[in-house]
């Protein structure tokens, strides 16, 4: 096993030295030049790291083995993850990208977003995505032609902002989830129900603490920043390309990395409602309702012990306040300005709502001048 | 949108997890064991692996108490642990978890006294939770596979 493991690391090494090579000795776009040197240090740091377990003196002893395979595992998933993400992003960094390099850089600065704006990889057949660790963002191809989708993009930077700013933004509502949980299960005892209840709290604490609250802080910090428009948003990705199953995953299915989009969507309103209660979210309310009863689905028994409203409000009332405590700008603050992205967004939904024959038209006027606007804040 | 920005967040705080345990189960397996390179360790870093193990260690004792309602959630360490690596860890010892909460709260104390020497138990049990964290960072890796 010894000859095997050294002989997977010194293979490691070299995919590491194939990447770096890859990255260097060429010419790249002033956006992502630096970016390109903290990934080749990154590579070489990840080199240094395999040498130094191939020249342990210890290699080899039985004692230490579990946990030189433990290492050799790391460090490969580390290279597999740049191999798939930073590298493709950064060699196929084309005119799409820089557009949306500096959008999205300008639409950061409208929002006072505190760190440096991610690198764009524009040719995503997934929607949008994002890899916080490297500060990339995952765009659709057809992005550059329309303002309906734009602010998921703002559900994927509050991702990133989330892996560097999580106490901020939500102080400790994590042991607010614990007691939570704890005193449900401590409940189920007292009230003599039926012991898989205990099991239910188990898994979905889990599931609220690992995956489904950085989506949910993810919605609100998009709502946050940009209003009504990612309820909108949210409503025609719902009807066009999830499921209509909104109740799903139940408590019968509770293991899926995003929660239910029902609860999703009160996540939002839960923003909506503390930032700009009024007429906007009555309409968007209406609208949800109506979308639910025309599927015909309804939450199944013990939905709510999955998602408690308590805890989305509760939660909304956190996001808030770190937004407020980190600076940014929330959407009813934004000024008139020559092109403001927020209130552009905004102005987008309420267009294609009130005269949808002519939407495409507008838009069509609109993208024209956003990127006249990019282009000269882009030379800037 | 997809799953990619939320299993990344696992992924990220269980991989920390995982390489800080793994560093600190081969530096002071080096010591506990005599193996080659035990020289060259530092009292200063045998100290702060010692530390590192006992955070972690009782991060995990807390959330595990706390879980149980053993212990307040008010005292919560401030390290985070990804709620699938505790859960782990009490499907484990579903059998015998007063006794591995016991055992698990002495590696604490032991890792705590630095000038103490370590017991061989002390030394298997941050072997597990090494273990442990390695496997779910795994699970969450190949989740991401399918984005890749």
């Amino acid at each position: 096993m010894n000859v095997y493991l050294r002989a997977l690391l010194i293979h490691l090494r070299h995919r590491c030295e194939i990447l770096r090579n890859k990255l260097q000795g060429r010419e790249y776009h002033p956006d992502v030049k630096g970016y390109v040197n903290q990934i080749v240090n990154l590579i070489l740091h990840l080199e240094g790291r395999i040498e130094a377990v191939l020249t342990d003196p210890a290699f080899g002893a039985a004692e230490l083995l579990p946990a030189h395979v433990r290492k050799y595992r790391s460090l490969a998933q580390q290279v597999q993850l740049i191999e798939w993400y930073p590298i493709p992003a950064i060699l196929h960094y084309d005119d799409t990208a820089h557009y949306f390099f500096i959008l999205t850089s300008q639409a950061l600065r409208q929002t006072n977003y505190p760190l440096p704006p991610p690198i764009p990889s524009a040719h995503s057949h997934e929607y949008y995505w994002v890899q916080p660790q490297f500060n990339i963002i995952g765009i659709p191809v057809s992005e550059e032609h329309g303002l309906l989708s734009m602010p998921d993009l703002f559900h994927e930077l509050s991702h990133i902002l989330l892996a560097h700013h999580r106490r901020d933004l939500i102080s400790d509502f994590e042991t607010e989830l614990t007691q939570y949980f704890l005193e449900e299960r401590q409940r189920v005892e007292k009230e003599e129900r039926a012991p898989q209840y205990k099991a239910l709290y188990d898994r979905v604490e889990s599931l609220w603490k690992d995956y489904w609250l950085s989506e949910y802080i993810a919605d609100m910090v998009a709502t946050y920043w940009v209003g009504p428009a990612y309820g909108w948003a949210h409503l025609r990705l719902c009807m066009s390309s999830l499921t209509d199953e909104m109740f799903r995953p139940g408590p019968d299915d509770a293991s899926s990395s995003h929660p239910s989009d029902e609860s999703r969507y009160r996540a939002i309103v839960a923003i909506l409602w503390r930032t700009q209660p009024g007429e906007d979210v009555n309409e968007l309310k209406e609208h949800w309702q109506g979308y639910v009863t025309l599927t015909g689905h309804t939450p199944p028994v013990d939905y709510d012990l999955c998602y408690p409203q308590l805890l989305i409000s509760a939660l909304s009332d956190r996001v808030i306040r770190g937004c407020k405590n980190l600076g940014l700008k929330s959407f009813i603050e934004h000024r008139e300005s020559e092109v403001n992205v927020p209130r552009l967004l905004n102005t987008a939904w309420q267009q294609l709502r009130a005269r949808p024959e002519t939407y495409p038209l507008w838009e069509q006027d609109q993208m024209g001048k956003l990127k006249e606007w990019v282009q000269k804040t882009g030379l800037a | 949108m997809s799953d990619l920005g939320i299993l990344s967040h696992h992924y990220q705080a269980s991989a920390e997890l995982a390489d800080e345990l793994n560093e600190a189960v081969i530096a002071l397996k080096r010591y506990f064991y005599d193996l080659p390179g035990k020289d060259g360790l530092k009292d200063e870093q045998l100290a702060e692996y010692r530390c590192k193990a006992a955070a972690i260690a009782e991060a995990i004792l807390a959330e595990l108490e706390m879980t149980l309602g053993q212990r307040e959630t008010e005292t919560r360490p401030e390290r985070r642990v990804p709620a699938s690596v505790v859960d782990r860890l009490r499907q484990r010892h579903r059998g015998d978890i007063v006794h591995f909460l016991d055992d698990l709260g002495r590696t604490v104390e032991s890792f705590e006294q630095t000038g103490s020497s370590l017991r061989e138990r002390d030394i298997q049990i941050l072997e597990e939770l090494s273990q442990t964290a390695g496997l779910d960072t795994a699970e969450v890796f190949r989740k991401m596979w399918r984005h890749g």
